[in-house]
């Protein structure tokens, strides 16, 4: 029998909070107790995306800096480890995003936390790694169907690289179907029709928003 | 005036002919500065630049050679050490990008080893500081010396450890955090003790703790972790009678005041496209000089020559009416900023006039 209606959501409180509060030694007993009690596999992965939208919100606002945010990812990651034998069918997934750091750069923090972010929200994320060649995006675009391709730069000497991509799915009659997303230090909002591409973001949060605004639409 | 009286001067706030003038550049444009001057070092270059701060580096000890491990598949001699893992004393590591002109940490020993059986190098070993002596006799005293170690607790920690891993231990291990950063401090004194020893005005350190748009760990994390220990380590330095200079990239204007209260007297870079230098020259101008502070991520490679110009008057103007201020970019000059923009950013911080 499913649990009372205030007991269920003192379950799903206790998820969000451990994940809110980045206690990542104590998340995997949480869910387990849940899913013990009987609380649904939907409800715990509801919870868990609540609690990703409230770390995102605290990071926007300042409440949360960076390794708070790669510490409620990992959190985040071991919940949804905890729920995965327990869901029925071929799991939902909100879309799905090829992603790299472009030709010429090695840097990959921020790289690294977008892929967090995009799992903790329910995105397949195809992360290709660093120093990646242009080219290399549009082919794993085209081999697993990618909505999107995030592409990630630092190094402002890397950034006129970053339109190859585009012109790389152009020529595979793919540019109609993947919306490219740019972020990082070295890019700016009106480098947009330069680099022949959909969005460019200096934050995770805003880039995240627009990876989710767009596949919505879709 | 010589060069070390002007960058004294110019950290003191007392008179000067023109600011102060350093920077750093990657192997590729000293080069292209060499063929621009028609000279052979450079040496010739910094004179030519008008740099007025020469920089001395600890090496690996006598006999020690990096290990090089390549990767399995048959690659040709250009490619091979592009492609090759080096090691360095500590075992860290580290990869070459496509481009070659870049590194990045690819093995962290710490992951694989006891952090209480893990020796770090040693010091006292034969001929690390050999070179530097002889530099420092010979750039004295027309020069103002710096000794480099920009290398500090948190970013060697991390990549003893992993970045990610290091960042968890801080907050689920921190028995293991404080004991990695305390042997790194003490490593660190020694380092730079040494270097103080040799005759140096400034001691070079540092850590990356910004992103573009924020902190990279809570303060309380930082005032946890880090800057107690700065306090300890620079006030060793500060005994030894040098100038600390500590350098940390990205938006950290939230921990400038904790930084201040470690004691160090320059900071680097104040990042102008993370924050406004005009505003942290109001704020703490009287405490700290700024070094840096031309930008590297828009101006020097995108803009044109009169940009540049421009963007270093204003500086000049908004940070250095007082002193407090040595004319640099905000980071390495690399070989894709167009040699014109270099020469203006040099030619405006000599000509410049109050």
């Amino acid at each position: 029998m499913p649990p009372r209606r205030e007991v269920l959501a003192s379950y799903l409180k206790a998820i969000s909070e451990c994940i809110v509060e980045l206690r990542i030694a104590e998340i995997q007993g949480v869910v387990k107790q849940a899913l013990d009690a009987g609380v649904a596999v939907e409800d715990i992965l509801g919870a868990v995306a609540d609690a990703s939208q409230e770390v995102g919100a605290k990071f926007e606002h300042n409440e949360f800096f960076l390794s708070d945010l790669i510490m409620a990812g990992e959190t985040t990651k071991i919940a949804l480890a905890a729920v995965t034998p327990f869901v029925k069918g071929t799991p939902r997934t909100s879309g799905r995003v090829v992603i790299g750091t472009i030709e010429g750069d090695l840097h990959d923090i921020g790289k690294n936390l977008v892929i967090r972010l995009l799992e903790a929200n329910g995105f397949e994320a195809f992360d290709l790694g660093i120093d990646v060649p242009a080219k290399k995006f549009a082919q794993k675009a085209a081999e697993v169907r990618a909505e999107c391709v995030g592409i990630s730069a630092l190094l402002s000497v890397t950034v006129p690289t970053i339109k190859n991509v585009a012109e790389h799915l152009e020529n595979a009659g793919l540019r109609s179907k993947v919306r490219i997303i740019a972020g990082g230090a070295a890019l700016r909002k009106e480098y947009v029709n330069q680099l022949k591409i959909d969005a460019a973001v200096n934050d995770v949060v805003e880039g995240l928003n627009i990876v989710k605004s767009w596949v919505n639409k879709n | 005036m010589k060069p070390r009286e002007r960058v004294i001067n110019t950290i003191e706030r007392r008179a000067v002919d023109r600011l102060a003038i350093d920077g750093w550049m990657r192997p590729e444009t000293w080069l292209s500065l060499r063929k621009h001057f028609g000279v052979e070092t450079n040496e010739d270059v910094m004179k030519a630049l008008g740099i007025d701060i020469r920089t001395v580096y600890m090496t690996p000890p006598k006999g020690f050679t990096p290990k090089y491990v390549y990767p399995p598949q048959r690659l040709s001699k250009d490619l091979e050490n592009l492609y090759a893992t080096l090691f360095d004393e500590w075992h860290i590591g580290r990869q070459a990008g496509s481009t070659g002109e870049y590194w990045h940490f690819t093995y962290h020993p710490l992951q694989h080893s006891d952090l209480d059986a893990y020796e770090f190098p040693d010091l006292g070993a034969e001929g690390r500081f050999d070179g530097a002596k002889e530099l420092v006799r010979e750039y004295s005293p027309d020069y103002a010396v710096a000794g480099y170690a920009i290398y500090g607790i948190f970013e060697h920690a991390w990549a003893l450890r992993g970045y990610e891993t290091f960042i968890r231990d801080m907050y689920t291990n921190p028995a293991y955090a404080e004991r990695l950063l305390d042997r790194l401090l003490d490593w660190k004194i020694e380092w730079t003790k040494r270097l103080s020893e040799l005759g140096v005005d400034i001691v070079q350190v540092g850590d990356d703790l910004g992103t573009q748009t924020g902190l990279m760990l809570p303060p309380r994390l930082i005032k946890r972790y880090l800057i107690p220990r700065y306090k300890t380590w620079f006030r060793v330095l500060k005994n030894t009678g040098v100038y600390v200079f500590f350098h940390c990239d990205g938006k950290i204007d939230e921990i400038i005041p904790d930084l201040i209260e470690t004691g160090i007297d320059i900071l680097n870079p104040v990042q102008p496209e993370c924050m406004n230098p005009a505003e942290v020259k109001e704020k703490y101008g009287s405490k700290i000089t700024i070094h840096g502070c031309i930008s590297v991520q828009q101006t020097l490679p995108f803009g044109t020559a009169d940009d540049v110009r421009r963007e270093v008057s204003e500086r000049i103007r908004t940070l250095g009416y007082d002193g407090g201020y040595i004319v640099a970019p905000a980071h390495t000059i690399d070989k894709h900023i167009p040699l014109q923009n270099v020469l203006a950013l040099y030619e405006t911080a000599r000509e410049y006039q109050f």
